[in-house]
C-alpha cells in the first residue's frame, strides 16, 4: 500500500497540507484503535473486576462503599456548597454554558491565549476525571 | 475461438470469481445494483487536511462505542434487570457464563476508556477552536453526545445491583430531584418511585441498552454527516 506525500494548498493567505483519507489517516485511526485496544487489554488485565456486596435499600452508607468516580467532581462541588438546590444549578449552568460555548464566543479567533483559554478549565476537569479514577480502581464495585 | 469469444470466455469467469470476493463483490455484483464504486472512491480519495494524531480520538470514540454494542449485547444474554436477580445474574455472569467475565472486564474498562477518548476528543476540539463558525452546529451535536456517554457510565453502574452502585444511584438522583421547580418530577421519572429499588434498576436498564444507544446512534449519523461536509478544520 503507498501512502501519499500530501500536497499543498493555498488557503486564505495560508498554506494548507492535505492527504487522501485513505490510506493515510485511515491508517493512522487503525494505528490508534490498535493502541486503545491494547489499552484496554492490559487495564482489564491488570484490575479486574470485583463485585461489592447487594445493594440493600433498607441499610444506612457504610464506609467501604465508594462513590462513583464520575461523580467525584460533582461530589467536591456540592461539599463546598452545601447547598444541593445550588449545587445542581450550577452544574446546569456549566452544562449548558457547554452546550452554547460556540454562542459565547463568536470572536471567529483562533490565537494560542484564546484556545488556551477555552481549553484549560475542561482540561482540569478531565485530569479531575482521571485522578479520581485512578483511587477508585480496585475498590470493588 | 475466436478473440471476440475468448473475451467473452474471460469475463464469465472473472464475474463467477467476482461472485465470491469482496472486491468483486463491491465493485462488481453489487456495483451493479448500487452503484457504490463511485461512493466508495469519492469517501476513500477525498482529501483531509493534515491535522495529526489528535484527530483520531473521535475514531476512537467511535470505534469503543462498538466494542460496548458488541460486549454489552453478549452480556444482555445473562442479564435480569431486578431486584435481586440484577446481582445474582451479574454473579453468575462473573463466574460461570462462558467468557461472561471476559466481556464484563471488556464491557468495563471500554466504557471508562470511551468517555476519556470523548472527553480527549472535547479537548482537541477547543484546543484547535474548532467549535467556531461553521462547526457551531456540530459542538451542539456533540455535546449531546458527551452527555449521552456520562449517561451510559451513570445508568450502567448501577445495573449490577452493589452496595456501593446503590448510594451512587441514590445521591446523584436526589441531587436531581433538588433542581428547583421539575427536579422532583424528573427524579421520579428517573427512579421509578420515590426511592431507589428494583423498579430503578429495570429504569436504567431501558436507558442503558435502549434509549441512550438509540439516541447516540442519532446524533452520531448527524455528527459524522456534518464533518463529512465541513471537514476537518484546517490545522493552526
Ligand atoms: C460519541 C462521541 C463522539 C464521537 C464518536 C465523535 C466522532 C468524531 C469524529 C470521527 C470526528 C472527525 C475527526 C476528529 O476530529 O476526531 C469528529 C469531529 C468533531 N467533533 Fe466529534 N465525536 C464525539 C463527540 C463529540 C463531542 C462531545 C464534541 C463537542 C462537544 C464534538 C465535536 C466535534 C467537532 C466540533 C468536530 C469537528 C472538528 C474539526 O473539524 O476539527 N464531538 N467527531
Amino acid at each position: 500500500m503507498r501512502t501519499y506525500k500530501g500536497r499543498k494548498r493555498q488557503t486564505r493567505g495560508s498554506v494548507r497540507r492535505e492527504y487522501p483519507f485513505y490510506p493515510n489517516q485511515l491508517l493512522r485511526i487503525l494505528m490508534a484503535i490498535m493502541g486503545t485496544l491494547a489499552a484496554v487489554a492490559v487495564l482489564s488485565a491488570l484490575f479486574p473486576l470485583s463485585l461489592d456486596l447487594i445493594a440493600d435499600p433498607f441499610a444506612r452508607p457504610e464506609a467501604g462503599t465508594r462513590a462513583l468516580w464520575i461523580l467525584k467532581p460533582v461530589i467536591l462541588l456540592g461539599g463546598m456548597l452545601k447547598r444541593p438546590g445550588l449545587t445542581i444549578v450550577l452544574v446546569t449552568f456549566l452544562a449548558a454554558l457547554f452546550v452554547l460555548l460556540p454562542a459565547l464566543d463568536r470572536s471567529g479567533q483562533r490565537t494560542l491565549k484564546r484556545r488556551l483559554l477555552m481549553a484549560t478549565p475542561f482540561l482540569l476537569w478531565v485530569l479531575f476525571l482521571a485522578v479520581s479514577l485512578l483511587f477508585s480502581v480496585g475498590v470493588p464495585g | 475461438m475466436s478473440s471476440r469469444e475468448r473475451s467473452h470466455h474471460k469475463g464469465s469467469s472473472r464475474s463467477t470469481r467476482d461472485l465470491f470476493g469482496l472486491r468483486g463483490f463491491l465493485f462488481g455484483s453489487a456495483d451493479s445494483r448500487a452503484s457504490m464504486k463511485g461512493a466508495w472512491e469519492a469517501t476513500l480519495r477525498r482529501p483531509v487536511a493534515h491535522s495529526g494524531w489528535s484527530s483520531c480520538f473521535g475514531g476512537i470514540a467511535l470505534f469503543l462505542f462498538l466494542i460496548q454494542a458488541a460486549t454489552g449485547i453478549l452480556l444482555m444474554f445473562f442479564y435480569i434487570p431486578a431486584d435481586p436477580e440484577a446481582y445474582r445474574s451479574t454473579l453468575y455472569m462473573a463466574g460461570q457464563a462462558p467468557f461472561g467475565w471476559f466481556f464484563r472486564i471488556i464491557h468495563h474498562w471500554a466504557g471508562i476508556a470511551m468517555m476519556f477518548a470523548v472527553s480527549l476528543h472535547v479537548l482537541r476540539v477547543l484546543f484547535k477552536g474548532a467549535y467556531q463558525d461553521p462547526r457551531d452546529l456540530n459542538w451542539i451535536v456533540g455535546s449531546v453526545l458527551f452527555f449521552l456517554t456520562a449517561g451510559f457510565v451513570l445508568t450502567g453502574d448501577l445495573l449490577p445491583w452493589t452496595r456501593s452502585a446503590y448510594w451512587s444511584a441514590e445521591w446523584w438522583t436526589s441531587l436531581v430531584g433538588s433542581f428547583p421547580l421539575i427536579g422532583h418530577q424528573i427524579m421520579l421519572f428517573l427512579r421509578g418511585g420515590e426511592n431507589v429499588t428494583g423498579s430503578t434498576v429495570t429504569r436504567f436498564y431501558v436507558f442503558h441498552v435502549f434509549v441512550l444507544p438509540a439516541l447516540s446512534t442519532l446524533f452520531m449519523v448527524l455528527h459524522f454527516a456534518m464533518v463529512r461536509k465541513l471537514g476537518i478544520s484546517e490545522p493552526l
